[in-house]
Formats: C-alpha cells, sequence, structure tokens
C-alpha cells in the first residue's frame, strides 16, 4: 500500500509550500495547485487522490465550485481558509466536506483533521515503511530487515504515533492523547519508558531523538 | 388635557357667555319698551279720561249748589267716559270707583295738575296708576282727583316667559354650539393626530414614514415642515448606516486579509521548531516568515494611511507640474526596472489640494498601470484644467470588476497581484484621497487595450 496522496489547491504560496512540506515530511504524497481552474483540469486525467485540502477563495475557481469535482471523483475534502462567518462553514458542511478548518490554524491541527478523514473515510495507509522496517499498523506487526520483532502493545502504539510523525517534533502530551484519548491524564514518563524500551529493542537511539522539554522526534536522515 | 378639549371649552365658556350677554340685553331692551308703551298708553288714556269727563260735565253742567246734584251729575258724567279701572274722587269723596282698593293711599297727586305716577303691587297684581288733580270749571273750590290705574301684570307675565323662551333657546343653541365647536375642532385637530401618529412611528425607528396631511393651514405647513425634517433625519440614518455597514466590510476584510500572511508565519514558524530539515529547507522557511511579515507591514501601513488621509489632509494651492514632477521622480527608479516608460505632458497651472497626499495616489495609479503593462509599453501623465489622469497601454480591467475595482482588497487577479506585492488597498487609498479633496475619480478600461484613470477637481 503506497502513502496517501493529497490534493492542495491554495493560491498563498507561502502557505500551500510549508503545508506541502509538512505533508512530504511525514509521508504523504501531495500535489500542489494554485488556481481552482487548474487544479479541475488536472483532476479530469488523474484523480487518484485520498483527500482534499481547498482554499475557498481561489483565483480561476472557488472552493466551493471544485467541491463538485471532488465528489465526481469520489475525493473527501477539508476547507482550508480565512472565511470564519458562519455561512461558509455551514455551506461548506452541507455540501458534504470532510471537515473545515480556519486560518490562522497549526500544522498539528492539520496533521490530526488530515489522519481522522483518512481514517474515517477508511482510506488511511495503515502500512509505514522507516528505513528497513515495515511497520502494519492494522495487524499491528513491525519487521525490520526480514524480521519479526516484538514490541509490546504500548510500545507499538507509541512506535505508531512516532512514524506517523517522522521527522516531526511529537510531544508526550500528543502520544498520550492519541494512545489514551484526550481525557487522560497519565504520568508523563510511562511515555519515556516506553521511548527508552523501543530504543532498545530496536536499536534506534540515534534516530529517535529526545527533545528537550518537549517529546521526541523520529528522525530519517542524518544531518 | 388635550388641546381639542382645551379649544373646545375656551370656545364653549365664551360662547355661554356671550349667549347670557345678548339675551340679557335683549330681554332688558324688550322689557323697557313694553313697559314704556304701556304707559304713554295709560297716561294717553287717562288725559282723555280727564278731558272727556271735563267736557262732558260741561255739556251737562247744571246751576246748583246742591252737594247731591253736582255728586249725582259727576258720578253719571265720569261714568259716561270713565273705563273699569278709573277712580273720581271730589272733595276727598270718592264719587266713583270700581277698584278693590284706594288709589289715594298710593299716591297723591299735587295741587299744581301734574300727573303722578305709581307703579307697584297692589293685592298681588302689578298696577301702573296715574293720577292728577284738576278743578271743575263751576265749582272752583272743589278739589277733583282723576285715578287711572293699568294692570300691567300680564306684561311682567309676558317678560317672564320671554325670559324662559331665552333661557331655553340660549341653552339649545349652547348645546347645539358645542357640540359644533367639538366636531370642528376635532376635525381641524384631525390633521395633528396623523402628524403625531407619523412622529411616533418615526421614532420607533420608520424612518421611511412621512405626514400625509392636504390642508391648507398652519399644521400643513407644519407637516411639510416634519417631513423635511424627517427626510433629512431619514438621509442621515441612511448615511451613518451605510458608514457603519461600510466599516464592517472593510474590518470584516481586513481580518481576512491578515489571516493570510499570519497563517504563513504561523506555520513556517511551526515548520522550523517541529520539523528535522535540511538547512536550504530552513532558510526557505525563514524567507518565508520575512515575506510575509513585509507583506504584513505593507498592509498595516497602507491601512494606517488610509484611516488617516481624513486627519491629515490640509489644502492650498499647489502647482501641477511641482505634483508631476515629484510623481515622476518617485517612481522613475522602479519603472526602469520593469523597462516602462513614464511620459509627462502638463498644460494645468495650479489645483488645490495637498500635495503629499496627491503625489500618493498618483504613484499609486501609476504603480497599479505599471502592473498591468509589459515591459516596453509607455504610461501617460497628462495634466490638464482641473484633471490629472494617468493612461496605459496594459492588459486592462474586466467590465464586470471595474465598478468594484476601488473597494479594499478587491482584487482582479489576486494571485497575480500578491505576487506583485499588492495588498488590493492602493485604489481604495486613491479613492479615499480623491474624495477628501471633493474631486472624483473616473476609470475607463478596455481589456487588452489599456486603462485610463482621470482624477477630475472641481472647477
Amino acid at each position: 500500500m503506497a502513502a496517501n496522496r493529497i490534493l492542495i489547491v491554495e493560491d498563498d504560496s507561502g502557505i500551500a509550500n510549508t503545508v506541502a512540506l509538512n505533508l512530504r515530511y511525514v509521508g504523504y504524497d501531495y500535489l500542489a495547485f494554485d488556481d481552482g481552474r487548474k487544479a479541475a483540469a488536472y483532476l479530469e486525467k488523474d484523480h487518484s487522490f485520498d483527500l482534499a485540502l481547498l482554499d475557498i477563495m481561489l483565483p480561476g475557481m472557488d472552493g466551493f465550485e471544485l467541491f463538485s469535482y471532488m465528489e465526481k471523483y469520489n475525493i473527501p475534502v477539508i476547507y482550508m481558509t480565512a472565511k470564519t462567518d458562519s455561512e461558509s462553514e455551514v455551506r461548506g458542511l452541507r455540501d458534504g466536506a470532510e471537515d473545515y478548518i480556519v486560518k490562522p490554524f497549526e500544522v498539528v491541527t492539520l496533521l490530526v483533521r488530515i489522519e481522522k478523514v483518512l481514517a474515517r473515510t477508511g482510506r488511511l495507509n495503515q502500512v509505514y515503511r522507516f528505513q528497513d522496517m515495515v511497520i502494519d499498523a492494522e495487524n499491528r506487526t513491525l519487521i525490520k530487515s526480514g524480521e519479526s520483532i516484538e514490541l509490546t502493545p504500548l510500545e507499538f502504539d507509541v512506535f505508531c504515533v512516532l512514524v506517523r510523525n517522522k521527522n516531526r517534533t511529537v510531544s508526550r502530551d500528543r502520544i498520550l492523547n492519541e494512545i489514551w484519548g484526550e481525557d487522560y491524564f497519565g504520568d508523563l514518563r510511562t511515555v519515556d519508558v516506553r521511548v527508552a524500551n523501543i530504543r532498545k529493542k530496536l536499536g534506534m537511539t540515534d534516530e529517535i531523538r529526545t527533545i528537550s522539554k518537549t517529546g521526541y522526534r523520529l528522525e530519517e536522515r542524518k544531518k | 388635557m388635550k388641546l381639542w378639549q382645551k379649544v373646545s371649552l375656551i370656545c364653549s365658556v365664551i360662547l355661554i357667555v356671550v349667549v347670557a350677554a345678548c339675551s340679557a340685553l335683549l330681554l332688558s331692551m324688550a322689557k323697557e319698551e313694553l313697559l314704556t308703551s304701556a304707559y304713554e298708553r295709560t297716561e294717553l288714556r287717562h288725559r282723555e279720561l280727564k278731558n272727556n269727563f271735563l267736557k262732558e260735565l260741561d255739556y251737562h253742567a247744571v246751576e246748583s249748589d246742591s252737594g247731591t246734584v253736582q255728586h249725582t251729575l259727576q258720578h253719571y258724567c265720569f261714568s259716561q267716559v270713565s273705563e273699569s279701572s278709573a277712580v273720581l274722587i271730589v272733595d276727598e269723596e270718592t264719587v266713583y270707583s270700581q277698584l278693590t282698593f284706594s288709589p289715594e293711599d298710593y299716591l297723591m297727586p299735587a295741587e299744581n295738575g301734574r300727573s303722578v305716577q305709581y307703579t307697584g303691587k297692589i293685592n298681588g297684581k302689578e298696577y301702573y296708576i296715574v293720577g292728577c288733580q284738576t278743578s271743575i270749571p263751576n265749582l272752583p273750590r272743589t278739589v277733583c282727583i282723576i285715578y287711572l290705574a293699568e294692570d300691567i301684570s300680564s306684561i311682567h307675565a309676558n317678560i317672564r316667559s320671554m325670559m324662559w323662551m331665552f333661557a331655553l333657546l340660549g341653552f339649545v343653541c349652547t348645546v347645539i354650539g358645542l357640540g359644533l365647536i367639538t366636531i370642528l375642532v376635532r376635525r381641524s385637530m384631525a390633521p395633528l393626530h396623523k402628524l403625531q401618529a407619523t412622529a411616533s412611528s418615526i421614532a420607533s425607528g420608520n424612518y421611511t414614514e412621512r405626514a400625509d396631511v392636504d390642508s391648507r393651514d398652519e399644521i400643513s405647513v407644519l407637516a411639510q415642515n416634519f417631513n423635511n425634517m424627517a427626510q433629512s433625519v431619514e438621509r442621515h440614518v441612511d448615511e451613518l448606516t451605510a458608514t457603519v455597514k461600510r466599516q464592517q466590510l472593510f474590518i470584516g476584510a481586513v481580518t481576512h486579509e491578515f489571516k493570510t500572511p499570519l497563517t504563513g508565519i504561523l506555520l513556517n514558524a511551526d515548520t522550523l521548531q517541529n520539523i528535522y530539515m535540511c538547512e536550504d529547507e530552513q532558510a526557505e522557511a525563514l524567507h518565508n516568515i520575512e515575506m510575509q511579515g513585509k507583506w504584513l507591514e505593507r498592509l498595516v501601513q497602507k491601512m494606517l494611511r488610509l484611516l488617516t488621509i481624513n486627519h491629515e489632509i490640509s489644502l492650498s494651492e499647489i502647482s501641477v507640474g511641482d505634483l508631476i514632477e515629484r510623481v515622476r521622480a518617485s517612481t522613475e527608479a522602479s519603472l526602469r526596472e520593469k523597462g516602462i516608460q513614464l511620459s509627462v505632458s502638463c498644460e494645468a497651472e495650479t489645483v488645490f489640494g495637498d500635495i503629499d497626499l496627491l503625489q500618493s495616489a498618483l504613484v499609486n495609479l501609476v504603480d497599479n498601470a505599471a502592473k498591468a503593462s509589459q515591459p516596453g509599453q509607455q504610461i501617460n501623465i497628462n495634466a490638464h484644467e482641473n484633471v490629472i489622469e494617468v493612461s496605459d497601454c496594459g492588459k486592462g480591467i474586466p467590465t464586470d470588476a471595474l465598478e468594484h475595482i476601488t473597494e479594499p482588497f478587491f482584487m482582479v487577479d489576486k494571485s497575480r497581484s500578491k505576487r506583485l506585492g499588492g495588498v488590493g488597498l492602493g485604489l481604495a487609498l486613491v479613492k479615499e484621497i480623491i474624495q477628501a479633496h471633493n474631486a472624483r475619480l473616473e476609470i475607463e478600461s478596455m481589456e487588452g487595450i489599456g486603462t485610463t484613470v482621470r482624477i477630475c477637481f472641481q472647477q
């Protein structure tokens, strides 16, 4: 199963580039357009996207118009816009958009929403690759260099969060939240214990970096 | 108390007083008239009675000293001429009387022969008594008194019944008058009620309401003035509402415009913090942040300018030549860089304005023209009597965009404008400056041929 492919239509190059960069780093494929009409034209020949991030105020064709194309090719939509008036929000969601994110937003929020929408629509890629490892989140197996490695369920979950957000700093809070839900107020030290175990079992002392006062980051490349 | 009640009350009081006074005057005059004529009649009859009696005595004169003869003769003669209410007294002896009372009790004529009168109530009746003393020609020593009493009770009764009639008539007149006054006053006050209803309707926020009063009196004048007032209130309210709406739209647009660069900055900062990137990528993220920050700064500066135009304006006579020279100087470098020519012609002497603001407006217009033009094309600034125009041979403005072109943050091609560094406030700024000069902004454009923007000052 290949990485999830995401269509970005956003006319502000600063935002489009940064979103794209983040998506690339955490392991999504993407294609970005700065013009609604161009995006629609491209969809005619290639529409194998798992998700579309649409701005509403777009040159060429606005996000609402573009939505009908997404519907045609069955691509779930998250609107990404500065329009906060409830009218467009209602319109966006009533038309069938999966979600709606208002500028200015945080990357984490966007990534979480993307993940949720992909999971909800059954498109989330559950098989991740990292270096010589294949991590199957659905069947909860980890294969390193052709050998299966046993992790405890909690260690596996923590590792999944790190892999899904590879190259990004993930805070201990977020790891706890991802695994036990938002309402859980656990000891942050449990995360540290799991991470130490993972490092030992997988021999990834360098790759899993401790970011002081924040959390951990799984780094793919070395500087 | 309401106005119509007051007016009715005052009118009623006046009516009652006038009716009562007139009635009283008429009554007293009538009474006077009736009594005088009754008195005169009685006196006349009394004189006739006296003369007839003396004639009769003279005719039947008998030479005799006998008192009885004389007495009988007098009685006979008097009874021939007298009326029922006459009395004859000779030497203090009543010779003839058919009255139930003695008139001598009430009045005693003097000896000089003048008649005397008495009016009064005797035995329940009003009497007018005339009496006079006379002497009988044959009997010089005898004192003869003739009374004539006239019962004037009927006249008094007449007057009394007249009084009742007057009172009744007065009452009826007053009642009818009151009714009429009330109706008329209320009718003439009706336009006031309409006016009042309109006023309260306007007060409750219904500013389009107008008073409809079609009479030709002061109330209609008042209504007219009232309508004028309502119209000016409506105009002011509309203006205020429009201003508030414009400001709300502006603030909405401003927040929207701020969000995009802010998002860019936050996303890039977030990425820098959280992603393990190579140096090139880090540099790019930092560059992005800088660009977005600069854009925000431009936005803030333009907005401040837009908001302060009306405060900083100081109009004076300025030379158009100087103005255009300043514009040329400040746009020269950027135009040369883009390979665009600027051609200037000035046939105007002076205009009334603020040279800094006008320079800012013209520089904006030249910038816009430059953005629409291709390298090698030319931009013209022409000035003639009260008109300064900036024209280009660039791509032009689509017809449907022309009317929105001066709205804040309106951009015909948003992504292109942003690439060229525009924040969408240039023409809004120009419009604001032009308005502050009481001048007019005219934009003519043909797609593919070019655009001409004209600033027309008032004569």
